[in-house]
């Protein structure tokens, strides 16, 4: 759909379309154009397996790899391949690059097709609170076959040797039910009053710490980690293709309409109070992020010619980009040049499976200029966190839980989630990864300030998330190990 | 107040000035009239307190800029009082590595050279034929890989000294062919500012520094004649 007054593109919420119409001719298309995506060869960026690969492509958990098959130049795939930016303050413009020219590259096989000229990627507010389904999969996802009575290609894929297979996801995606819990789509995030976190956790943004070129190291920003992270666990369940391994996310269509909330998510958050962009050189103008557009030519992009989607590059409006905390006060950004100082960690790794555990450390007051601020933020850092094999599945965090007490009888108590998106592979030295895990920061300040709180110690217990569906018992799910537990004042 | 504030939000800045401080006795060493930072050119053999001090001036000029981001996490996972002790424990691990790699190489490889300028050119060509390989890859990713330190006590001190070690260990992985090149160009200043600029663009830009390396090494040889 365009808007006419303006001749730009509106990417719609699916599940109004959904609504209106299962096979809306926004889902119909979308699926004709997949099917005709996943029949071009890998060497074609316009492929679906490159479209996947720019995410990340390694080759012994590509589940679509045949032996022997032509794959482009190792410099064609140092340029193009394994890009995606994560625990990095490029998360946002990168995914908005990747999604604006694969949505060009979808549009333009739903014009080949014969369909709209207009085709814009639809988005998934999972966490819209007026709609009882937000947590679902709308059906033309799960559909068996399209309305002609083929294979629906949102739900099936065609394996190499001719067989047909569901893409891997959580038990309850295909069955239309609840995949994910409040806490999945928890929108805190749009609270944060700074874009950039610090690169070392002890304060965390919306968009993620300053990095270089950065695959998957460091701490997740505010909105990486919830809903982003917590969705493509919610997703995939244990197992699925959008669940732990960057090499598969994008081979499962949902993968770009959950990207297109998270891309409007970015402009919700900026158009709350005095939200702003960076305005460094360093995210504005040094990472030059290369894709490939409709007509399969190479096309080099920088932070600071995506900041507005009306703008002739990008040409999209949202639906809806209202606020979803209408009359929240933002609270007042911290000091860009704050240093966080750590009071007190854990002293050993601790290791998470199936059951609830709790640590306890000492801490102390701040030393630093920390001691001279009137109202410092404290944030728990939760570093290290590394898996040697999958599946692995999400924990939620808590402050001070007395002992004895269940997680559901003090909800207030919950400080956040670590929801583990990727964790195999950052547990890994290859493909950008350098091994050391997943970090998260997770802000405390406010629950500190009410929770009973000695502050000469404190108490953290990790209660596995139990997410509709998913047996965690049933599918093996493997330890998690915590390089360390930390408490950060700045 | 200013100052302080500065030196608190940036830990390493002593770890720089050190940086900058060899950098300058590289190059009144250099640009003394017969004065050349390595005194075991031609073949003698250096004093080891020498050897020692060249490869301790060549590691903290070339490589403590590096390590910015190290020494940063080192200061930002401990407690405020330890920050300094955290960052020396780190730097001495690191440095230990270097230094018995420099041993090595004055006591097993330099030696050998005598005044063959092939010697120089085959390591020129080691170091562009070692940016290709997967160790080296996998050397300069780890580089900045980061460790969980315990929060205080003996255990806070020797994992910082075993970070050290592992960063220095994957940096040794990443570049003991450039460094190896600086200490058969006699550590040159002109050898060890192409090489250092070569080590700082490559963790910048991994995926296109590839090509430019042979280039480099090429310019390398004709600035070292």
């Amino acid at each position: 759909m365009q808007n006419g007054k303006k001749g730009i593109r509106i990417r719609q919420d699916v599940w109004k379309l959904s609504n209106e119409d299962p096979w809306h001719p926004v889902l119909l298309w979308y699926a004709r154009a997949v099917a005709a995506m996943q029949g071009r060869a890998i060497t074609d960026p316009t492929s679906w397996r490159y479209q996947a690969a720019i995410h990340e492509h390694f080759p012994a958990n590509d589940p679509l790899a045949v032996s022997g098959e032509t794959l482009p130049s190792l410099s064609e795939q140092a340029t193009f391949w394994t890009q995606c930016q994560h625990d990095s303050w490029f998360f946002f413009p990168f995914h908005r690059a990747y999604l604006l020219y694969f949505e060009r590259i979808v549009a333009e096989a739903v014009r080949q097709l014969g369909g709209p000229a207009d085709w814009a990627l639809p988005y998934w507010n999972y966490s819209d609170a007026t709609n009882k389904d937000a947590r679902r999969l709308p059906p033309a996802f799960y559909a068996s076959t399209l309305p002609d009575g083929t294979t629906n290609p949102l739900r099936i894929y065609k394996q190499t040797l001719g067989t047909e297979t569901d893409i891997p996801r959580s038990p309850n995606a295909n069955k239309g039910l609840d995949i994910a819990t409040a806490s999945d789509v928890d929108l805190s995030c749009l609270l944060k009053p700074q874009f950039a976190s610090s690169s070392i956790g002890g304060q965390v943004g919306f968009g993620g710490p300053r990095t270089w070129f950065n695959h998957n190291n460091g701490h997740a920003g505010a909105c990486e980690s919830r809903p982003h992270g917590t969705m493509h666990v919610a997703v995939g369940g244990p197992k699925g293709w959008m669940s732990s391994s960057f090499t598969t996310a994008g081979l499962d269509p949902l993968f770009w309409v959950h990207h297109c909330n998270i891309d409007r998510l970015w402009e919700v958050w900026l158009r709350r109070s005095a939200n702003a962009n960076p305005g460094e050189p360093g995210w504005r103008s040094i990472l030059t992020m290369y894709f490939h557009d409709a007509d399969g030519k190479a096309v080099g992009v920088k932070s600071e010619q995506l900041a507005d989607t009306t703008a002739p590059l990008l040409g999209y409006e949202y639906e809806d980009v209202s606020d979803p905390f209408p009359g929240v006060v933002t609270p007042a950004a911290p000091d860009p040049g704050a240093v966080p100082e750590m009071v007190g960690a854990t002293s050993a790794p601790i290791v998470l499976g199936a059951s609830r555990v709790t640590v306890q450390f000492a801490t102390t007051a701040p030393l630093g200029p920390a001691a001279k601020s009137p109202s410092p933020s404290v944030h728990l850092n939760l570093e290290n966190i590394t898996a040697a094999e999958g599946p692995t599945e999400s924990y939620l965090v808590y402050v001070n839980l007395p002992a004895g007490i269940g997680p559901e009888d003090r909800p207030d108590l919950e400080a956040g989630i670590i929801p583990l998106f990727g964790v195999v592979e950052a547990s890994r030295e290859d493909r950008g990864h350098r091994g050391d895990g997943l970090h998260y920061s997770i802000d405390v300040t406010s629950l500190l300030r009410t929770a009973e709180w000695n502050p000469n110690s404190l108490q953290v217990t990790f209660v596995p998330h139990e997410r509709p569906g998913v047996d965690r018992a049933g599918v093996g799910v493997k330890t998690v190990t915590v390089g360390r537990v930390s408490l950060y004042y700045s | 107040m200013r100052w302080q504030l500065a030196f608190w939000r940036h830990p390493e800045w002593w770890s720089l000035v050190l940086s900058a401080a060899a950098w300058l006795a590289i190059a009144a060493a250099a640009l003394t009239p017969g004065g050349h930072a390595d005194h075991a050119h031609g073949g003698h053999e250096a004093a080891p307190s020498l050897v020692a001090l060249n490869w301790l001036n060549m590691t903290s000029a070339m490589m403590f800029p590096m390590l910015i981001a190290p020494v940063r996490f080192v200061a930002a996972r401990s407690l405020w009082r330890m920050r300094n002790r955290a960052i020396v424990l780190f730097l001495a691990g690191y440095c230990a590595v270097w230094l018995g790699y420099g041993v090595a190489v004055e006591t097993l490889v330099t030696p050998q050279r005598g005044e063959s300028r092939l010697f120089l050119a085959l390591t020129f060509l080691v170091a562009a034929a070692w940016q290709w390989t997967p160790l080296k890859k996998s050397g300069l990713r780890r580089c900045h890989r980061t460790a969980p330190l315990a929060p205080a006590g003996i255990r806070a001190s020797l994992d910082c000294l075993r970070y050290g070690l592992t960063i220095g260990g994957n940096c040794w992985l990443s570049c003991w062919a450039l460094m190896l090149v600086c200490a058969a160009a006699g550590h040159s200043l002109w050898a060890m500012i192409p090489a250092t600029a070569v080590i700082w663009m490559e963790r910048a830009w991994p995926n296109q520094l590839r090509g430019l390396a042979w280039r480099l090494a090429g310019r390398q040889i004709e600035l070292a004649r």
